[in-house]
């Protein structure tokens, strides 16, 4: 195919029209560097660029304004009060990066060191990958929910026990839920079932701590935290307030 | 913050954190980016979660915004359009479809006035690019319209729409492809949306 030929193939690429082989066929393409291609793209991406200008305008709520800037308001400051935690608390942050980038990996060997010691030369290598991996199963890891919509300056920082099944939350610049209303924590799975982990709601300062016993660890590709009515597991349906997905 | 600053100062202006210059880019473009998320999400609570989201990341990761790629409307319609789209996905994985494809979004909602004069060149020039665009869409045969539509603002693949309209898939390829290249013929030579440089 000629890049002329490819040049309206790009146009169905911009709208995410290709199947799956034509897609990834054409991105090689474009990884290659075809300069008349990436313009060619680029083109294609101008053109759609100006399909919205056709819409009529439509005015937001007159009060979308002001939350808009509060949201503003509590999210820079929110991002101060940690800047200011950082500087007080250097020694902690870079206890954090030696935990992560040493202590755990030293932990592992530690670990596989010992149990070699305690089984002998009769291990085979493979056992002891084995024993590794299964080491470096239970040893904590993070990840991050982030806001969305009017709650985008809202964070949640999970840190994730796969051991004992349990994900620890420390939830900041989430308002507390309306009255009779509660924010739900679900971890869903792989194939798309949800679990409660967890109800709670957040302080005047918009914080909270929490643990959630979360089982099949491995299985969970999403998290999210919704608001829903204050009573009853029911099915998930209030806004959608944080997400995140935890590490493979 | 003057009346007249154009969006590129109001963008740089953003950058430098001037929250000020965050709401005069909502005063004069909010209006078009919230017809373009209730476009997509057919839900007005929803489009107005996504359009808070929208500013709140274009002041949040300000520095995403390269001037030499596009304009400052481009761009903001360009993430508006993408927030939508994720939202729209998630909303269909947790069961909460929208309403079918061409059903009304507006429904009573009065339209917008449009935007608000900053730069008058560059109302001006909204205007007419407006004017074009719709021409430009006018001129398509209904079904590659129809098809283009779907495809850009409910992020239907063309296997969707083929179900959806009861067409053969390489019939709604061709409609798509035909509607773009018709709509870069009538557009070539136009600025980018923004006005960009």
């Amino acid at each position: 195919m000629t890049c002329e030929q490819r040049r309206d193939q790009l146009l169905l690429y911009a709208v995410d029209a290709l199947d799956a082989d034509e897609r990834a066929a054409l991105e090689a393409h474009l990884r290659g560097g075809c300069l008349t291609c990436a313009a060619s793209l680029a083109e294609a991406r101008a053109t759609l660029d100006h399909l919205p200008l056709s819409l009529d305008p439509v005015d937001p709520p007159p009060d979308l304004v002001r939350r808009l800037m509060e949201t503003i308001a509590s999210g820079d400051a929110e991002r101060q009060k940690q800047a200011d935690r950082a500087r007080r608390r250097p020694d902690s942050a870079a206890w954090r990066r030696i935990l992560k980038d040493w202590l755990q990996p030293l932990l592992a060997a530690v670990i596989a060191s010992g149990l070699t010691y305690l089984i002998g030369v009769r291990l085979s290598t493979s056992s002891l990958r084995d024993h590794i991996q299964d080491m470096q199963h239970k040893i904590p890891r993070r990840f991050v929910l982030k806001g969305t919509g009017q709650s985008a300056a809202a964070t949640a920082n999970v840190t994730w026990d796969p051991a004992g099944s349990t994900w620890w939350v420390q939830v900041t610049g989430l308002p507390p839920a309306p009255p009779g209303k509660t924010f739900a924590l679900w971890a869903v799975r792989d194939d798309g079932q949800r679990h409660l982990a967890a109800r709670f709601n957040t302080s005047p300062r918009g914080e909270a701590l929490l643990r959630a016993p979360v089982p099949l660890t491995d299985e969970i590709s999403a998290a999210e935290v919704t608001e829903e009515p204050g009573s009853g597991p029911g099915p998930q349906r209030g806004p959608l307030r944080l997400q995140g997905k935890p590490p493979c | 913050m003057g009346q007249e600053q154009d969006d590129h100062t109001l963008m740089r202006a953003v950058a430098a954190r001037d929250p000020s210059a965050l709401k005069a880019l909502y005063d004069r473009h909010a209006g078009l980016m919230f017809a373009l998320c209730l476009r997509v999400l057919k839900d007005r609570s929803e489009a107005e979660d996504v359009l808070i989201s929208v500013f709140w990341e274009v002041w949040d990761r300000s520095a995403r915004y390269d001037a030499a790629r596009g304009g400052p409307l481009s761009y903001l319609l360009g993430v508006t359009r993408s927030r939508a789209v994720d939202r729209l996905r998630a909303l269909k994985r947790h069961g909460h479809a929208p309403p079918e494809a061409g059903t009304d979004p507006d429904k009573v909602m009065p339209p917008g006035r449009g935007p608000r004069p900053g730069d008058p060149a560059q109302a001006v020039e909204a205007r007419e690019m407006a004017v074009r665009v719709r021409r430009a869409l006018s001129e398509l045969k209904p079904p590659e319209r129809e098809s283009v539509e779907m495809a850009f603002f409910d992020a239907m693949s063309h296997a969707q729409i083929a179900e959806r309209i009861g067409a053969p898939l390489g019939t709604v390829k061709a409609r798509i492809r035909n509607g773009l290249i018709h709509l870069r013929e009538a557009l070539r030579g136009t600025s980018d949306a923004g006005g960009g440089r």
